[in-house]
């Protein structure tokens, strides 16, 4: 009985105590926890897993991902497309603040495994153009949605604009998108002339040369770096 | 602090600290800064709730099993001398441990970075105040658990099972969410007032990314203090009806 009592009392403090702990730590660590799992307020069930990984590696994550990145570079380097692109989407999803591995893994699905895949039907130029054309669309497609997800983590980064751009314009002949591509590219680095210069070789594909005059008179400097 | 076992787990630690050198080779894309601070961290960490573990359960089941706690009963002090003794030793045991290693990890990644570190000194002794303390909930725990289970491989599985759910506590408000929640999801709910959330005690990917703010240290080290004196109150309480 009297254990009974002591149990019931430990229970009640702990419980309070725990009660008080969350309260005072509530912004603290709503604020850690954006920072470090970059989670939201009503974040989607998806993410659960990714958090309850994280939370048990700890810094080790870090870490982790570096072994994962190069396991996935070792199948790169012996074009096991399957098992490459696994291991390059387990460390960008370990360490999504690390910019190498989604541009790797982007280029990698992108263009890599498109050209593996044709060259496992045969030799390049014999493969049929429409069956190279569906490959290239089908990868294209794939690292469209890779670099959407990057760009969550790395939003002002230019070469993954000029990725989306590229593939848009190279692969999938979207060229108004790839035009809006280039032109945030450009925006957010007005010294790299080349996403400038894709920026109005689409418009020109368009047809659309009052956009581009628009664009020269807008930015002088372009045709001075020119 | 002449235990084989501390001393060893220290040095394992110190070497592992040191072979960040040969690691960072590995390092893709991060700066040397960031790879060593995560990684030493880590391994501070990790080798810490080694030693928090063992050593919390061992030396007083070891006291238990060998009766050498009965002659100091006999003496004018109460159980709560007992338990605040223990804890204070073991506790002040972890102090060197993360001190020296911690400050070891510091000019390491000072002399590997050329003396170019994105943080101060003073943000440092901050996240390893934040990381003593959580060693001192584990030791706290381990102290609760030893003072009512019958075998110490008992204890020390309770407490590795304390630490796993400590790490992902502040998942377990997420389980009774759903729409129709079960008993066990209920009971794993409930769970999170019990035990700390641990994510918060470990501050040093903030060193890399942002800074630490002593005032969410100082409440991370209240809170800490609360947990602590709450479950050496609770192992207290259970000693003095245990029959040794």
């Amino acid at each position: 009985m009297k254990r009974c009592r002591l149990l019931i009392v430990a229970l009640c403090l702990l419980g309070s105590v725990g009660f008080a702990s969350q309260q005072l730590l509530k912004e603290t660590w709503q604020e850690l926890r954006e920072d470090r799992f970059k989670a939201k307020e009503n974040q989607a069930e998806t993410e659960t897993g990714k958090e309850l990984v994280w939370s048990l590696l700890g810094s080790f994550r870090y870490f982790v991902a570096d072994l994962s990145f190069l396991n996935g570079y070792y199948h790169w380097q012996e074009q096991r497309h399957d098992e490459s692109n696994l291991w390059h989407a387990w460390a960008t999803s370990l360490d999504p603040d690390n910019l190498l591995f989604w541009q790797v893994r982007v280029r990698v699905i992108g263009r890599d495994t498109p050209v593996w895949e044709i060259e496992q039907i045969g030799w390049f130029p014999d493969v049929d153009p429409e069956i190279r054309e569906k490959i290239f669309i089908e990868y294209a497609e794939k690292g469209l949605s890779v670099v959407e997800e990057a760009l969550r983590y790395h939003p002002k980064e230019v070469s993954l604009w000029m990725d989306k751009g590229l593939f848009y314009e190279m692969r999938l002949k979207d060229f108004s998108k790839a035009a809006e591509a280039f032109l945030i590219a450009w925006e957010l680095n007005k010294n790299f002339l080349p996403s400038g210069v894709m920026y109005l070789e689409m418009l020109r594909r368009m047809g659309d040369r009052a956009a581009a005059q628009e664009f020269l008179r807008n930015h002088p400097e372009f045709e001075k770096m020119l | 602090m002449r235990s084989r076992f501390f001393l060893g787990f220290g040095v394992l630690t110190l070497l592992f600290i040191l072979s960040l050198q040969v690691l960072q080779q590995i390092n893709m894309g991060v700066s040397t800064e960031r790879f060593m601070i995560n990684l030493g961290f880590g391994g501070i960490l990790f080798f810490g709730s080694v030693i928090s573990v063992f050593i919390s359960v061992q030396t007083l089941y070891a006291e238990i099993e060998n009766r050498t706690l009965i002659p100091l009963l006999t003496k004018p002090i109460g159980w709560t001398s007992v338990v605040l003794g223990k804890f204070l030793a073991m506790w002040a045991m972890l102090a060197v441990y993360v001190g020296v290693l911690g400050w070891i990890l510091f000019g390491f990644v000072w002399w590997e970075t050329g003396g170019q570190l994105g943080f101060g000194w003073t943000e440092f002794l901050y996240v390893l105040l934040a990381e003593w303390f959580f060693f001192g909930l584990l030791l706290a725990a381990g102290i609760l658990f030893a003072s009512y289970a019958t075998s110490g491989l008992f204890a020390m599985m309770m407490l590795s099972i304390f630490w796993v759910l400590g790490h992902l506590q502040h998942m377990l408000a997420a389980v009774v969410r759903n729409e129709e929640p079960t008993v066990l999801e209920h009971i794993l709910g409930a769970v999170q007032w019990f035990i700390p959330n641990f994510q918060v005690f470990h501050l040093s990917d903030l060193l890399t990314r942002g800074g630490v703010d002593i005032l969410n240290v100082l409440m991370v080290l209240g809170v800490g203090s609360l947990f602590i004196g709450s479950y050496l109150l609770i192992a207290r309480l259970f000693f003095s009806i245990r029959e040794l």
